[in-house]
């Protein structure tokens, strides 16, 4: 068990003479290592850091929402084409007649009347 | 019926017997011509930027009337007992009545104040102008008009009238079976809309009509949909713009 080994030599059990020159070069490591981990420990940010890192974790939140809202209108759409884009059948109907046919049907609609204008102006000479 | 011609027949004399002796008045013509009974062909000719021709064969029995149109189309349209009724095979209930030119000039004649008269052998010619227009008018002593002539605000309407010796019939039977429906022509307040105008005349624009006339001498134009479109304003089930002094008076209702 090497780490046992280590352990000897670092707790001052064993004197670092002892050591091998390859236990020397992995105390050397690990030393190293402890030494990188407690300057990152001791780490600050500047505040131009904390701002950077913030506005990055706000974008993150709110990319979340735009792709929410990308999903939304979406199915709205997909609602809304079927339903005002997309012709009826009726429509279709309509669309598929002759444009004098169309005309007649659409005035028809308009006039909701019996008797057409023309026959209203002929006979009618003012009150 | 033709008791009752002969009898509206001694009444006019009586009349006019009576309007000799004691000198003429537009009133004693007026009553004449309203009760007046004949059966008539009639050419009919409007100058207007719409000008309208029209041939018929009129049957008047007092204020009751039925007008066979000839030309330009074939249509019928009758008042009985103050309803009219329009159509060709099928009659519809007209809600505004119907007034030809006749109508108006009588009417007019009546509310007249300065009504010129002028008497020839067995014939009148009455001259007077109101808010509907000038009109002369040449008429027999029976009632029966022979010409009449309005003028209104650059519009000319001119009507000949020529009697033929046939009887008046009962008006159901010269309908030769056609149906008098009870359903309205149109609207009743696209009707209440033409009351309002001494004259008028329309067209269909973008799904609206037009009608653009006379009132009080006065030339409007009012737009009538059946549903809602821009600066427009309920009037019953229909959309209407027009000028202030037009939608009062339909608010006031006609007359």
């Amino acid at each position: 068990m090497w780490n046992e080994r280590i352990n000897e030599f670092l707790d001052g059990e064993r004197n670092i003479s002892e050591a091998t020159d390859e236990e020397k070069n992995e105390i050397y490591i690990y030393r190293k290592i402890i030494s990188i981990y407690a300057a990152k420990m001791d780490y600050v940010p500047s505040e131009e850091g904390k701002d950077e890192f913030l506005r990055k974790i706000r974008s993150r939140k709110k990319a979340k929402w735009v792709w929410w809202s990308v999903a939304a209108a979406a199915i709205f759409l997909s609602l809304f084409i079927p339903l005002y884009v997309v012709p009826t059948v009726k429509e279709r109907k309509l669309m598929a007649m002759e444009p004098q046919k169309r005309l007649e049907l659409k005035m028809e609609k308009v006039r909701q009347i019996n008797v057409d204008f023309d026959t209203v102006r002929t006979v009618m000479d003012g009150f | 019926m033709d008791s009752e011609v002969v009898y509206m027949k001694k009444i006019l004399v009586f009349v006019f017997a009576l309007a000799t002796i004691f000198g003429i008045t537009k009133e004693d013509i007026a009553e004449v011509w309203r009760s007046s009974q004949y059966v008539a062909y009639r050419f009919f000719v409007e100058e207007s930027d719409f000008p309208k021709i029209r041939y018929e064969k009129v049957y008047k029995n007092g204020d009751d009337k039925l007008v066979f149109v000839l030309n330009p189309k074939s249509l019928v349209w009758v008042r009985m007992n103050e309803d009219c009724w329009m159509g060709d095979k099928v009659l519809y209930k007209v809600p505004s009545g119907i007034k030809d030119l006749e109508d108006v000039a009588l009417e007019a004649l009546e509310e007249s104040t300065d009504a010129t008269i002028v008497e020839g052998d067995g014939w009148y010619m009455l001259e007077y102008e109101t808010r509907k227009g000038y009109f002369k008018v040449d008429i027999d002593e029976s009632g029966i008009p022979m010409d009449i002539y309005r003028k209104i605000d650059g519009i000319v309407m001119k009507m000949d009238i020529h009697p033929v010796l046939e009887d008046l019939k009962d008006f159901k039977a010269l309908l030769d079976g056609r149906k008098l429906s009870e359903e309205l022509a149109f609207p009743k307040e696209l009707g209440d809309i033409f009351k309002i105008f001494d004259w008028f005349s329309m067209k269909e624009e973008n799904e609206r009509i037009v009608i653009k006339g006379i009132i009080n001498k006065k030339w409007h134009k009012i737009e009538v949909a059946f549903r809602r479109f821009k600066g427009c304003v309920k009037y019953g089930g229909l959309c209407v713009k027009s000028d202030p002094e037009v939608l009062k008076l339909l608010e006031g209702g006609s007359d």
